[in-house]
């Protein structure tokens, strides 16, 4: 009863500070909306494509224009380069070149940053040069130009698509399929983490003081603390969730009750870490900086900033050993894959003995001032 | 003028004895810029990702099926595809789910007999559901060696023609038969010289000035000259928040006020509060810069112009600061506004993300933001080794947010003192 009391008053202290209430309601959405627009999958819009011919006829030009047209790339022929426009440079050569068989260079002109749309260009140049020189005549007439487009439909003998092994795909790294569940899981981290660091203050105001001469045993008092920190954690998942929901059509984990019971365990061990923060400082100002700073670093650590496909083994490794990393993939588990319980457990179970130790210490160094 | 360095010196001196917390958020950028180096450094360096896994399922166990993982992994592709061979559905779903593979190949049953009846031979592929880069990555690079493949088996499709009719007929195949199926495989081994060629095809790429790359490693220095200066302007806005935080709790203890009915103007007051603010941002920076370029390797090349960036974005921090104090009512105001605004400034200015990744109206407004200005002057001088007179504009944009926001500060606070 004292730790429920203790956890209802510290809450209403938390819910009050202005800072809190905009870390735990606004940050999250800035975040979420700015990085699930900056990443959302984008149609693939049809590309133009200049090509100059520097070469003495137009074959090879026009051979490569057929072939890129098959690829979905709208084709200009073009007397100079113009800045701003894709361009590919047919060489002086080419069509002799090409006729002995000897490889040839195309610059694709860009512009200035390197950006997804000129890796899809080029990737599309390459592949037509590389058909050209698969299934083109030698001599590159005009009919067998025209017949290039029906010759690759016949060659068409092995076809990679798409196959199903039962899970519904969804773009689980790009937009808000991967930004909502993401910053969940950052800012459910982050701001439990930071009010646990109060703790410091606590002892600084001397609020500590008056609960431990109060006849109210330490268990207690660390339970309430550790409970009010809870519910901060879950007030930003349901938060999350319903926005997930309502605002961005996230379609959450198929177990729900497990997925409820991942994130409430999830928010626990947070709170135990944060409880632990705060009673290494003195400073209030100190101890809130260092929750920022172990939520910065564990972000990106646990794969929460960027995807850990893209990162190397070392990397991986590491963001299978942070609390950050067992909440990312065990809810990218139940999302993608609708996993169950079992296929959860091992990253619960981590996070469940992070709880125990985070707990323990914290109970240990918990003092009055 | 020596009130105004009195009062500066003794915010200063209460920050040096107690440093722990500065030291704390200058922390911030220096681990964030190791965490990157580690993460994306090596591929940067190397000029492609680590090898994706990928895993193969051969429910065909056939010639054909077989040569399928062995083409895959023999070729150029070696490098950037690691194949794993998985027993069934199951196991593969397993491995995806626990993020050992990014993409699942089946090549299913009657796979060869499909080749020899010449109807379209599917190779199936199943992206993991958790990725999205990776097994696009992969589904590219087998749609081009796809491609090859049907190339090269459109030109020995007589010589399988021929020995599917005389499968068809069930019966021995004659001489004649036996020597044109030869010499069709002879022509179309000739022909398969082609694949040397198909290796040099290239297609360069041409910037407008000139570069033939968007990024070029060059070593650890050229990758932290590009993540660097943003992540320091990210932590430097929180470090100034920091600081003018004891300005406000000052505050509201009373301290200023029992300051302003001292001898000391108005105008030193502010001015105390803003070289306190000012010098110590610039030391953080200079700090900063210095521990950059002894860890990271940082090449400090125009030492000049980037002093003037420091300058302009410590004004400007300091300004910021001091109209979010201006117009706070209490420290938890204040704190709540800063916090917000950094945010803002960082997301929108490019601390996260290269302003180059974003699109075009949203990088815009980036670059006409102070710390996107700032960001992209440090990674012209850095990176391009570009002179000061080359960057004159974003560095026009850095003083002019620092001046407006500092007249405006100043104006509401010499307000707020008389009354």
């Amino acid at each position: 009863m004292n730790a429920l009391s203790i956890a209802w008053l510290d809450l209403k202290r938390l819910m009050r500070e202005r800072t809190a209430l905009g870390w735990i309601f606004i940050g999250p959405v800035v975040f979420t909306i700015f990085f699930g627009m900056l990443f959302k999958p984008q149609p693939e819009r049809q590309t133009t494509v200049a090509i100059v011919n520097h070469d003495v006829d137009d074959r090879v030009a026009r051979a490569v224009g057929v072939l890129l047209e098959q690829d979905r790339v709208k084709v200009v022929q073009a007397q100079a380069i113009e800045a701003g426009r894709w361009s590919v440079e047919i060489p002086r050569d080419a069509a002799a070149l090409f006729a002995a068989a000897k490889p040839m260079r195309l610059t694709l002109h860009a512009r200035e940053e390197e950006s997804t749309e000129e890796r899809n260009v080029r990737f599309k140049v390459q592949k037509a040069l590389t058909l050209l020189y698969l299934h083109g005549d030698a001599d590159l007439s005009a009919e067998s130009i025209a017949a290039l487009p029906a010759r690759l439909a016949r060659a068409e003998i092995v076809a990679l698509k798409p196959g199903d092994i039962g899970v519904q795909h969804r773009p689980m790294t790009a937009g808000f399929q991967r930004s909502v569940p993401s910053y969940l899981v950052m800012f459910v981290f982050l701001n439990v983490l930071v009010s646990g660091a109060t703790i410091a203050a606590d002892r600084a105001t001397g609020r500590m003081r008056r609960l431990f001469i109060a006849p109210i045993r330490k268990r207690d008092i660390v339970l309430g603390k550790l409970l009010s920190r809870f519910a901060i954690g879950w007030i930003q998942i349901a938060y999350m969730l319903a926005l997930g929901v309502l605002l961005f059509g996230i379609r959450w984990a198929q177990h729900g009750w497990v997925f409820f019971g991942f994130l409430t365990i999830f928010a626990l061990a947070s709170a135990a870490l944060g409880l632990l923060v705060g009673t290494l400082f003195d400073d209030p100002d100190t101890a809130a900086s260092a929750a920022v700073w172990t939520s910065i670093l564990l972000a990106p650590l646990g794969g929460l900033w960027w995807p850990l496909e893209v990162v190397g083994p070392t990397m991986r490794t590491i963001g299978n050993l942070v609390p950050t990393g067992w909440a990312m993939q065990g809810v990218n588990a139940m999302l993608a894959f609708d996993a169950g319980a079992a296929e959860v457990a091992p990253f619960a179970l981590a996070l469940a003995v992070l709880l125990l130790v985070a707990l323990t210490l914290a109970t240990r160094r918990l003092r009055p001032a | 003028m020596r009130t105004a360095a009195i009062i500066a010196a003794h915010h200063l001196k209460r920050i040096a004895r107690r440093p722990g917390l500065i030291l704390l958020l200058m922390a911030i950028p220096l681990t964030l810029a190791g965490i990157e180096y580690a993460a994306f450094a090596p591929a940067a360096a190397s000029g492609k990702l680590p090898p994706i896994k990928v895993l193969v399922l051969d429910e065909d166990r056939t010639f054909a099926s077989s040569a399928v993982p062995r083409l895959i992994g023999s070729g150029p592709l070696a490098d950037y595809i690691e194949l794993d061979t998985t027993a069934d559905v199951p196991s593969a779903r397993r491995s995806l789910q626990r993020g050992q593979a990014s993409a699942l190949l089946v090549v299913p049953q009657g796979f060869q007999q499909a080749l020899f009846d010449r109807r379209t031979a599917e190779i199936r592929f199943v992206p993991n559901p958790a990725q999205t880069i990776s097994p696009e990555i992969v589904r590219s690079m087998l749609e081009m060696l796809t491609a090859i493949t049907n190339g090269l088996l459109a030109r020995a499709q007589a010589p399988l023609d021929a020995i599917n009719k005389v499968v068809a007929a069930d019966r021995p195949p004659t001489e004649d038969e036996v020597a044109e199926i030869s010499r069709g495989f002879f022509r179309a081994g000739q022909q398969l010289q082609i694949l040397n060629q198909l290796q040099n095809l290239t297609v360069d790429v041409k910037r407008p000035s000139g570069t033939t790359q968007g990024f070029e490693f060059r070593g650890a220095s050229s990758f932290f000259a590009y993540i660097f200066p943003g992540l320091v302007m990210f932590g430097l806005m929180f470090i100034s928040q920091a600081l003018a935080t004891r300005l406000m709790r000052d505050r509201e203890a009373g301290l200023q006020r029992r300051i302003a009915i001292a001898p000391a103007s108005r105008a030193a007051i502010l001015a105390g509060g803003a070289f306190y603010l000012f010098v110590a941002l610039t030391v953080v920076l200079v700090l900063l810069a210095l521990i950059g370029s002894l860890v990271f390797r940082l090449k400090l090349t125009s030492p000049g112009t980037l002093l003037v960036i420091a300058l302009g974005f410590a004004f400007f921090a300091t300004g910021l600061q001091l109209l979010v104090i201006s117009m706070a009512r209490s420290d938890a105001g204040a704190q709540a506004v800063a916090g917000a605004l950094i945010m803002i400034l960082s997301l929108l200015g490019g601390a996260f993300v290269p302003l180059e990744s974003y699109p075009p109206v949203l990088r815009a407004i980036g670059e006409l933001l102070p710390n996107g200005a700032a960001h992209q002057a440090f990674i012209d001088v850095l990176v391009r080794q570009k002179m000061l007179g080359e960057i004159l504009r974003p560095v026009a944009i850095i003083f002019t947010w620092a001046l407006t926001f500092t007249a405006v500060a100043v104006t509401l606070e010499r307000r707020r003192l008389t009354t």
